[in-house]
């Protein structure tokens, strides 16, 4: 069996005590597959075959997607083969990342399976709309690509994307919702953070609340980015519940980046029942090991402990499974806590932020 | 130590230093007693001095060595003459000015309340929590000096919990300055009390052609703008982010960037970096660092020249423009063909730029001078002096010091 085989089988039966000789067998091959990151590998002097925890592979930094070419030679041009770019609004220089997925039947066995656990593990198939454009609209977007595909598996009924490359379509998204209420049809959202607040502005401008029926569901991604005055998940949950009527243990944040194949959501009594109290944590698929690491040396810390998000994800068999993010977060027992993002920032001089200077800090 | 004063506490400080102000010493006399006040300061024996770096440095995670020698720096220019020379150019205030201080540099704000207290004015400081203790003392060693002069400086410091205190400051004062970045001045803009504040700034340097060549003084430059880069930990608004060299190739450029990384090398060792970095800021060192390797492995011409961990970096980036680096000791090198490309590479930071260091055989350096003026440089220093403004600094522009006094 091909390696690929073996990560899709993992994927689809789960046996987490055979993730770290599959993580093992991974590294060796992209190792030998990927030239960019052997030459990484070479010059941390870390091999294959000395190599004897998943633990030590060496974690890529998502800053490398801008400027290297993390997959083997050629296999953007394999059939089938998905080219994904990111959004471009990190910091720093202005080029765009870019995630080539010479597989993506194994992307898409991961992000449906994952759904399948978090966002559907009632086994309900609903109304969908999208509220970020589908992957014929934007077909460099992962998130649109996962978007299109959860549509295509757990949709069922009207399906309708409201949004294109440039805008969304508020007064449709509305009108699919009051549909929906009318009809007393349970219905999932999907959709950027950004695009659910330009939903729940219009609502509130219209004193509008629409009663959305038990068991609908929304997804929302992305956090600040893309909003002037970032809603905080907090508030996205209270404001679902409040504008549309969502049960907050249906209103379920999802973490992801152009450059994994896999993603995590938020645990809920929904998803999680019993396991979700207090604080929402983020659960990993059983593909997917979170690591907290410690950005001075680059190990992993200990359970609890705040530090750079990073990730071995073996559904990118094809490119670079062991990622650094630029995120902060801990872990917690397999579970992720994310609490914001390194930002290398604009000149600090004499600088207060405006929250110091008002809390006097 | 710390002064947390309740809501009337300030309304009682402000009523108590508007009376202070009444009392009409003449800026010569406020000059000689901060003259005696800072050349205390300006020994390491110090007492006040000693317990304020020593609390810095434990608070901060900042080395005793490099909290010392920033010090000294910011204190080198207030000498007597010097501060007999502003106090002949002091134009009488006798009004409540409130400064909210940064924190992110020991004694930020320095020129600004000499300025004031020359001038006769009473100053009512909030100090900020990551650095409470530079103001308190010194306040409490003018206030045992002279009495008459410590009446018009009043210090205090709370937490950013306490927003019912900065509005009170706010209120009682008939002018705020907050050390803040743009987005703050314009948030607190317009509302009760007069509000300026000193915005966002960095800082930058040129080694021109003529410099750049030649191994002792090419060295020596080096040295000297490793410890430009290095003091304060690179976080105050003189600390250069980048170093431009002035070539036809590159050559010359990646030759200073070598030297500069043997310079920070030994620097680091006389002036240890952190003994720990917040996350957030060891974060976005490791996102630096990460862009140059993979930039590197990609082929590009960048090269890192780092220390062990994150304690300090020089990144060797030919064609960049000017950008900020996150500070703690991260300085790229790149490369510039002439003024005019000089030029070219600062306009992303029009209007932003604080102090730039130049070092020169004096090749071109009218045109450089221009150069910087049109970019709105308020400090051009030598290098190795950044951190050591003269009291007649145009800090942000000169808006403050322009103020305050009167002539060149």
């Amino acid at each position: 069996m091909t390696i690929q085989e073996q990560v899709l089988s993992f994927i689809h039966r789960p046996e987490p005590e055979r993730f770290d000789s599959l993580a093992l067998d991974v590294f060796a091959f992209q190792y030998v597959s990927v030239p960019a990151y052997r030459r990484y590998c070479d010059y941390l002097c870390v091999l294959p075959e000395t190599l004897s925890s998943p633990d030590r592979m060496p974690l890529v930094s998502t800053v490398a997607f801008k400027y290297a070419s993390l997959c083997a030679p050629d296999s953007g041009k394999l059939p089938g083969a998905l080219t994904f770019l990111t959004s471009g609004t990190t910091q720093g220089r202005q080029r765009r990342g870019l995630h080539v997925v010479a597989r993506a039947d194994i992307y898409r066995a991961s992000a449906l399976s994952h759904l399948r656990a978090t966002m559907f593990p009632d086994g309900a198939r609903m109304r969908m709309l999208a509220i970020h454009p589908t992957a014929e609209r934007v077909p460099e977007s992962s998130l649109s690509t996962m978007i299109t595909w959860c549509m295509a598996e757990f949709g069922q009924g009207p399906l309708l994307c409201a949004a294109d490359r440039l805008s969304l379509d508020v007064e449709t998204a509305l009108a699919f919702l009051r549909r929906a209420a009318a009809d007393a049809a349970p219905v999932c959202i999907l959709g950027t953070t950004a695009a659910y607040a330009a939903i729940f502005h219009e609502l509130a401008a219209r004193r509008e609340a629409i009663a959305l029926p038990p068991r609908s569901r929304m997804m929302d991604t992305g956090g600040p980015k893309g909003q002037l005055v970032a809603l905080g998940a907090g508030e996205v949950v209270e404001l679902a519940r409040y504008h549309l009527g969502i049960d907050p243990a249906y209103v379920i944040n999802e973490y992801g980046m152009t450059e994994l194949c896999s993603q995590l959501y938020d645990a809920t009594e929904f998803n999680a029942p019993g396991e979700a109290a207090g604080e929402r944590l983020k659960l990993a698929p059983p593909w997917m090991r979170p690591l907290a690491i410690d950005p001075v040396t680059l190990r992993h810390l200990p359970d609890g402990t705040r530090g750079l998000l990073g990730f071995i994800d073996l559904a990118n068999v094809n490119s670079v499974s062991a990622v650094l993010t630029e995120d902060l977060g801990m872990v917690h027992q397999g579970r992720v806590r994310i609490l914001g993002r390194a930002s290398v920032g604009g000149p600090r001089g004499c600088a207060l932020s405006v929250a110091q200077f008002e809390g006097g800090a | 130590m710390l002064n947390l004063p309740s809501p009337d506490q300030i309304v009682q400080r402000a009523r108590s230093l508007k009376a202070a102000t009444l009392d009409l010493l003449v800026p010569s006399q406020v000059a000689q007693v901060l003259a005696t006040v800072l050349t205390r300061w300006r020994d390491r024996e110090f007492a006040p001095r000693h317990a304020t770096i020593v609390r810095t440095a434990e608070h901060l995670g900042f080395s005793i060595p490099l909290l010392e020698e920033s010090l000294d720096a910011l204190l080198a220019p207030f000498t007597r003459d010097a501060l007999a020379q502003l106090a002949a150019r002091v134009v009488a205030r006798r009004e409540l000015l409130g400064f909210v201080m940064a924190g992110n540099v020991v004694g930020a704000g320095l020129h600004e309340v000499v300025l004031g207290l020359l001038a006769g004015a009473g100053l009512l400081v909030k100090t900020a929590s990551r650095e409470p203790w530079f103001f308190q003392e010194l306040a409490n060693t003018l206030a045992q000096e002279d009495r008459r002069v410590g009446a018009r400086l009043q210090v205090s410091n709370w937490s950013r919990t306490r927003a019912d205190l900065t509005r009170t400051l706010r209120e009682v004062t008939d002018e705020l300055i907050p050390y803040g970045d743009d987005s703050t001045i314009v948030a607190v803009g317009g509302r009760r009390g007069a509000m300026v504040g000193f915005g966002s700034r960095l800082s930058a340097a040129l080694v021109t052609r003529g410099a750049a060549r030649g191994g002792g003084p090419a060295q020596q430059v080096a040295g000297c703008l490793a410890r430009d880069v290095t003091l304060f930990e690179q976080l105050g608004c003189l600390s250069p982010h980048q170093i431009f060299v002035e070539c036809d190739g590159e050559g010359d450029a990646l030759a200073f960037a070598e030297r500069l990384g043997h310079a920070m090398g030994e620097l680091a060792n006389r002036l240890p970096p952190p003994l720990h970095l917040e996350l957030e800021d060891a974060g976005a060192l490791r996102s630096v660092r990460e862009t140059a390797r993979w930039r590197a492995l990609a082929g590009e011409r960048v090269r890192a020249i780092e220390g062990p961990g994150l304690s300090w970096v020089v990144i060797f980036d030919p064609d960049a423009d000017l950008s900020p680096a996150p500070g703690l000791r991260c300085v790229r090198v790149s490369a510039v063909r002439n003024p005019a490309d000089l030029a070219a590479r600062l306009a992303p930071v029009h209007g932003k730029l604080e102090a730039f260091a130049i070092a020169s055989n004096g090749d071109n350096i009218s045109t450089i001078g221009e150069v910087l003026a049109a970019s709105g440089v308020s400090y051009l220093a030598e290098p190795g002096a950044m951190q050591s403004p003269p009291l007649t600094w145009r800090h942000g522009g000169g808006w403050f010091l322009d103020r305050m006094t009167v002539g060149q």
